[in-house]
C-alpha cells in the first residue's frame, strides 16, 4: 500500500521558545500518555561560541508519537501543543502554507534566519 | 465562583477554558495601567505615588525616619570570598540557591508525574571546567558541604553558571519516600536549606544570604554514603 503524502505540519520558531515545557504536558494529557512518553519534547541546546559567547535555544521537537491531534483539526481546534503554547511560537497547518509563511519570515528576520523549522508529521 | 473572579475580564470561566489564556484588551479595568496619573494609588486620591513627596522615591524620607539607608546602596553580603576568605579557603565556591525550576513552584508539584519527569532529581548546576577540576562527571551525585551541613545533589554541568559558582535546587521532598518522621518524604537528604545560616540578614530584616553562601563540593563515594 503506498503511504500518503503529509498534508499538515507544524512550524516552529524556536527563537521564542522560554523552555517551559507546557507543549509537553499539553500532549501528555490530550492522550494520557505514561510518564516517558510525549508526543513533542523541549530539549535544551548550549553551546560556547567562538567569539567567547554562550548560545542557548529552547528546541521543542515533535517525536515519532506526534499525530497531529486529528480529533482536534478535525474540529477546527489546534493541535494540543500549539493551543497550549504560551510564547505563541508554534504553528499548524498545510505544509505549503507553512513553507510560504516561513519564507516570508526568513525575508523580514535581520539576525538570524535559521531559527525557524518546518516539522512534518505524518 | 471561578465566573465571579473572571467578572473583569469579561469572560466566563468556560470561555477561558475554551482560550486557554488571554491577554486583557487595552482599557481593560483588569489592566489599568498609567494609575499614579489617574489618582488612583494614593489614599488622597490625588495624582503620583503612595510616598510623602508623591513622588517616586529614590531617597525615601521614610527609610530615613526609621533609621535606615535612604538611598540604594550596596553591602557584601556576609558569607562570600570578600567578606570571609577565612571561610573561602575551606569552601571555594560560591553557592546560589532559589532559582525556579520550569516543573515546579517551590515545594510544590513533586508528586505529579508528568512534572517531575521534566525535572526528576535535586540538581547542582556547575561549570563543566570545575566540575572536569573536582572529577565529577555530569548526572553523578555529589555532596554540597559548608559548616552547617552536608546534603546530596546531581551534578548537571552547564556553561550557563560560572566556574567559580554553584547552584542548587530547593524545595525537594520526595513521594516515593516514607512519609513518616524521621524521613519525611526524604525531606532532609537535598535540602539546601539546611547549609543556610540563620539571622543574617540585612538591617532591614531583608536579605537572607541564600544567593551568596560559601560551599565545596565533592563526589558521593559509594552506593550507601
Amino acid at each position: 500500500m503506498k503511504k500518503k503524502k503529509p498534508e499538515f505540519g507544524l512550524l516552529i520558531d524556536y527563537e521564542y521558545c522560554t523552555g517551559c515545557h507546557t507543549c509537553e504536558l499539553a500532549c501528555a494529557q490530550e492522550y494520557n500518555h505514561p510518564p516517558g512518553v510525549r508526543g513533542i519534547k523541549v530539549f535544551e541546546v548550549e553551546q560556547k561560541l567562538p567569539n567567547g559567547r554562550l548560545y542557548l535555544a529552547n528546541f521543542p521537537f515533535p517525536t515519532e508519537t506526534c499525530v497531529l491531534c486529528p480529533h482536534l483539526t478535525r474540529e477546527g481546534l489546534e493541535p494540543a501543543c500549539v493551543k497550549h503554547c504560551m510564547a505563541a511560537c508554534m504553528k499548524y497547518g498545510r505544509i505549503e502554507e507553512l513553507a510560504s509563511e516561513l519564507k516570508k519570515s526568513r525575508a523580514k528576520s535581520s539576525g538570524s534566519p535559521d531559527n525557524l523549522r518546518l516539522t512534518i508529521c505524518h | 465562583m471561578f465566573d465571579d473572579i473572571l467578572k473583569n475580564s469579561g469572560m466566563s470561566f468556560k470561555e477561558l477554558q475554551h482560550k486557554v489564556w488571554a491577554i486583557p484588551p487595552e482599557g481593560n479595568p483588569s489592566a489599568p495601567y498609567h494609575r499614579h496619573e489617574k489618582g488612583l494609588l494614593r489614599k488622597d486620591g490625588r495624582p503620583g505615588f503612595e510616598t510623602a513627596s508623591g513622588k517616586v522615591e529614590l531617597y525615601s524620607v521614610l527609610r530615613e525616619e526609621w533609621g535606615l539607608e535612604p538611598l540604594p546602596h550596596y553591602e557584601e553580603p556576609p558569607f562570600t570570598p570578600v567578606s570571609r576568605p577565612d571561610l573561602a579557603k575551606e569552601y571555594p565556591l560560591i553557592l546560589s540557591t532559589g532559582r525556579r525550576s520550569f516543573a515546579f513552584f517551590n515545594a510544590e508539584h513533586r508528586m505529579i508525574p508528568w512534572l517531575r519527569e521534566l525535572d526528576p532529581d535535586p540538581t547542582l548546576e556547575i561549570h563543566p571546567d570545575t566540575a572536569g577540576a573536582l572529577g565529577i562527571g555530569n548526572g553523578e551525585w555529589v555532596w554540597v558541604e559548608n559548616w552547617l551541613d552536608r546534603q546530596k545533589f546531581k551534578a548537571k554541568l552547564t556553561l550557563a553558571v560560572l566556574p567559580q559558582m554553584v547552584v542548587a535546587a530547593h524545595g525537594w521532598w520526595f513521594p516515593e519516600e516514607d512519609g513518616a518522621e524521621p524521613s519525611l518524604f526524604g525531606a532532609w537528604k537535598s535540602n539546601i536549606n539546611q547549609l543556610i545560616p540563620m539571622g543574617s540578614q540585612g538591617k532591614d530584616g531583608l536579605g537572607a544570604p541564600i544567593k551568596n553562601l560559601l560551599c565545596r563540593v565533592y563526589k558521593i563515594q559509594g552506593r550507601d554514603e
